[in-house]
């Protein structure tokens, strides 16, 4: 039976507790990511925020984050000028019985459009595994290809439990 | 609207429906009427009732943002139930729909007007074969029916009670689904009753029937207020089996004990297996009241349950214990702690030393039992005044019954006073605060006490504060706290005191403030009616010794353990003298006692035993937590530097201002409080010691904060937001996103 009293023996205080878990926050930031098919995308441009729904694929290390876009769209011109970006990934179509079930990851980044053909043809490749349905809209010629570099990740869970990530060596 | 179940379901047609709806209580009853017993009449609310009520309500979602806020298993009881209380009390401000209201009411008038009822839990996992739940919800008893749906609510609100919670979490049962069917049945008079096992559950014997048995009615024996006769009779012949061997009982004459029998041999052949009943009356008049598969036959002997029906002990165990703790334990601590202190230096004869040493071991271990058996148990006087007074009163506060409690001082409060006054000695003799804090920085190559007697003849005004500060060092700091003697280290504590004469001083708040209370008392009071006028006065009573007490006790029993301290240090020497102990040890262990006088009394060579450094977790640079849950156990915001506290020897570095970081305080160091802009403390709880001085001096605390003391690092930036239970870490910055901008 668990010591839930967690009464010092006597007034002998040895400091204890009963949470013994080592925290899962990396995990439970990458099992999120990877879980999570579609991402709020926040740009900025005259001051004016903007976001917009994507569908995203996330490198293996978590430090790249793959969109596409057509390069007609108010998204891709706010990208070109202005590269600081953020995502939010969430899980609460799958909770809406309980807010203290839902997870969701605010992340920062910068992003810059793919132009060299080696990077486009890894990148698609991972965004079109992920989403094989927008084949034909990943590879279209008038459709641009973003990636996002990472630079941290804000965790929220249980409702106002907030974490910081900084994946690789940022830190 | 589609096809609703049903609201109201007779107990007479109960068992038509599903278990989900009305639970084994309610249908195992009806099946008895089925086959022809008499069950007192009834109704039972259904499942959907209360589906409605509390959809009405917005309950599960209010449950849901308490409960699970924090991971289940990170929270100690006491959290638990504090989630508990604040459940209830949303329970007991909520409104029953009208149309539901009206139906109960309306079914409740079918009786002749002046009927009482019985207000029962049978939620739907409540009484089946592998978890029975025996006591563990609330029922109430000779109910009229203006109080029934007041008295339904708490049977609503028990599903979510600290011992509800905890043992549907430790049998794995759902509980973010749980609901609670209530039947409601007619009370009826007897002269007889009792329960009944067909089989022993305690050894699994399958041959025998086990009956507790008393004259009256049966809440008697449930409430432990009167003593039951016991009988084992042998299942097949009804020979009484009791161990003195008589062959009669005195409470039922034979043919009726066989008429008994043949009703419980009757009622396990209903169920198919040995059965738990309760039940009143004989021969005609006999009258099942509940029935229930025996759980955990052959497999635990020992009652699972009985842990949590210990955490809230009975009212009247509560009296009980009352008197022992405040008549007999208290006042003989105190003389035996008193006579330790008395008996002065150590004598030098050996033998005499190692008698003293031994007194105070004794002491100790037997103290150390009565911690756990009494002390503990007897904090419970709190919650049961709280308890009492949230359903007499229904505050919008269900703490407002803290305001009630602190009618005199606690022995922390008056030392800290006394570190105060001292503190404000400093901050006016500017001479002398200029001396301390020279010495302080160890400037004068004197010891502590060495340079108390210079200030005594040297600086204005130097003897009246040395002499105040040793005081303050024998008389209250003699108490022994995590392997140290907290008057070990005076230099900490005149550090302290430095520190305290620069903040400037924290009046109390309004918990102090007596016109607040009494405005409170006298609602109490009025609430409670001629009626009721005396009992709650006693519950008050009790409350106020139970604060008292349990705050005390921890500063008695430190003083206690310090006599065993200072014995054991000095046995220790003397073994060392003797070359019977190689190397001193760094740490004293005072369940080590019998030990160290056994090699002083025979001379014998004494191996300290090995100190296990706890394990560290690895930090993460990669990891940082930026805000943190717990409770909100003290008021107001705050931003300052954390300084975490991981034992005594970090209190010479606090500085006046700073954010204190903990595991866990207890009342023996709550000295360092005065000196902090905001607690944060691992062990949680809306009681424990720090948030009630925190909320005294109006300093914001969160605690229940979980692995505070190694997410969060000393200098860390901290904002406390002790209104929502919130610790944030560090500023709202976008540092490596620009310094990143600039690399590339």
């Amino acid at each position: 039976m668990k010591n839930r009293y967690d009464e010092p023996d006597f007034v002998d205080v040895v400091p204890g507790r009963i949470d013994n878990a080592r925290d899962q926050v990396e995990s439970e930031i990458r099992a999120l990511c990877f879980e999570q098919p579609f991402a709020v995308l926040a740009t900025q441009g005259e001051g004016q925020p903007y976001t917009n729904l994507i569908s995203y694929a996330i490198s293996e290390e978590l430090s790249h984050l793959v969109f596409s876009t057509p390069s007609q769209t108010r998204k891709y011109s706010l990208i070109n000028k202005y590269k600081k970006v953020s995502l939010l990934i969430d899980n609460r179509a799958q909770q809406p019985e309980s807010i203290n079930l839902i997870r969701a990851v605010t992340i920062t980044g910068k992003a810059r459009p793919l132009e060299d053909p080696k990077e486009v043809e890894h990148w698609s490749g991972l965004l079109i595994k992920r989403h094989s349905y927008l084949e034909k809209f990943i590879t279209s010629p008038s459709s641009s290809l973003i990636l996002v570099d990472i630079i941290r990740f804000f965790y929220v869970r249980r409702f106002q439990e907030v974490y910081q990530w900084v994946p690789g060596n940022l830190s | 609207m589609g096809t609703r179940q049903p609201f109201i379901v007779s107990l007479a047609e109960a068992y038509d429906y599903p278990t989900e709806l009305l639970g084994n209580k309610a249908r195992n009853l009806s099946l008895c009427i089925r086959e022809g017993f008499h069950v007192p009449s009834g109704f039972i609310i259904s499942a959907e009732s209360y589906r409605v009520f509390t959809g009405h309500n917005d309950l599960q979602q209010r449950i849901d943002l308490e409960l699970y806020r924090k991971s289940f298993s990170s929270m100690r009881w006491e959290e638990i139930w504090d989630v508990a209380l604040r459940i209830r009390s949303f329970f007991l401000k909520a409104i029953v729909p009208a149309a539901l209201e009206k139906e109960i009411m309306s079914y409740a008038s079918k009786w002749p007007s002046g009927t009482k009822f019985a207000v029962r839990s049978s939620a739907a996992a409540e009484d089946s074969a592998s978890a029975s739940f025996a006591g563990i919800h609330e029922s109430y008893l000779h109910v009229t029916p203006d109080q029934l749906i007041e008295t339904v609510k708490l049977v609503w609100a028990s599903l979510w009670s600290d011992r509800s919670l905890l043992y549907r979490d430790e049998k794995k049962l759902d509980s973010r689904h749980s609901t609670m069917p209530v039947l409601i049945q007619v009370m009826e008079p007897s002269s007889i009753s009792g329960l009944a096992f067909s089989a022993d559950p305690s050894s699994g014997q399958q041959d025998v029937i086990i009956l507790e048995v008393i004259s009256g009615s049966l809440d008697l024996l449930v409430d432990n207020i009167e003593e039951p006769e016991r009988i084992k009779l042998k299942k097949d012949s009804g020979r009484i089996l009791n161990p003195s061997g008589e062959s009669t009982t005195s409470l039922m004459a034979n043919d009726a004990l066989e008429a008994l029998r043949l009703k419980i041999l009757a009622l396990e052949k209903i169920f198919g297996k040995p059965v738990d009943i309760e039940w009143t009356g004989v021969d005609e008049a006999f009258t099942v009241l509940q029935v229930r598969p025996i759980t955990g036959l052959n497999s635990k002997p020992e009652d699972e349950r009985a842990w949590y029906l210990t955490l809230t002990p009975g009212k009247n165990s509560l009296l009980a214990l009352t008197e022992r703790v405040e008549k007999e334990l208290i006042p003989k601590l105190i003389e035996e702690v008193g006579q330790f202190v008395s008996e002065g230096p150590f004598p030098e004869d050996n033998g005499l030393f190692s008698e003293r040493l031994e007194q105070r071991g004794q002491s100790y271990r037997r103290w150390k039992k009565t911690y756990r058996d009494d002390f503990i148990p007897f904090a419970h006087g709190i919650r049961t005044f709280g308890t009492y007074y949230n359903d007499l009163i229904k505050p919008d506060d269900p703490y407002e019954f803290i305001l009630l409690l602190k009618t005199e001082d606690l022995m922390a409060g008056k030392r800290n006073r006394q570190l105060q006054e001292l503190g404000e000695v400093l901050s006016k003799n500017k001479t002398l605060k200029n001396k301390v804090s020279h010495f302080l920085a160890g400037q004068d190559k004197v010891d502590t006490n060495q340079f108390l007697e210079k200030i005594k003849t040297e600086t204005a005004g130097g003897a009246g504060f040395a002499f105040a500060f040793e005081k303050l060092l024998t008389e209250q700091m003699n108490i022994y706290y995590e392997k140290v003697s907290l008057a070990d280290n005076p230099c900490s504590l005149l550090q302290n005191v430095l520190a305290l004469s620069g903040d400037p001083l924290k009046k109390e708040k309004e918990a102090g403030d007596p016109a607040k209370y009494q405005t409170l008392e006298k609602a109490y009071l009025e609430k409670a009616g001629p009626g009721k006028q005396t009992e709650a006065l006693n519950w008050l009573r009790i409350g106020r010794l139970s604060w008292k007490l349990r705050d005390d006790d921890n500063i008695l029993l430190g003083k206690l353990e310090n006599q065993l301290y200072l014995y054991l240090k000095e046995g220790l020497n003397r073994l060392f003298k003797d070359g019977l102990v190689t190397d001193l040890p760094e740490q004293i262990q005072l369940d080590d006692w019998p030990v160290v006088l056994e090699s002083l009394q025979k001379q014998k060579k004494y191996n300290p035993p090995a100190i296990k450094a706890p394990a560290q977790e690895e930090k993460s640079a990669a990891l940082k937590p930026r805000q943190l849950v717990g409770h909100p156990s003290s008021k107001g915001l705050v931003t300052g530097k954390a300084r975490v506290i991981h034992s005594v020897d970090d209190f010479k570095d606090v500085v006046a201002g700073e954010i204190l970081v903990f595991d866990a305080v207890q009342p023996q160091i709550t000295f360092i409080i005065p000196l902090a802009a905001g607690i944060v403390e691992r062990r949680g709880g809306m009681l424990v010691h720090s948030s009630i001085i925190a909320r005294e001096l109006n300093i914001p605390a969160v605690n229940g904060v979980s692995r505070a003391t190694e997410l969060i690092e000393t200098g860390d930036l901290l904002t406390l937001n002790g209104d929502l239970g919130l610790v944030i870490i560090g500023e709202p910055e976008f540092k490596l996103e620009q310094a990143d901008l600039l690399l590339n």
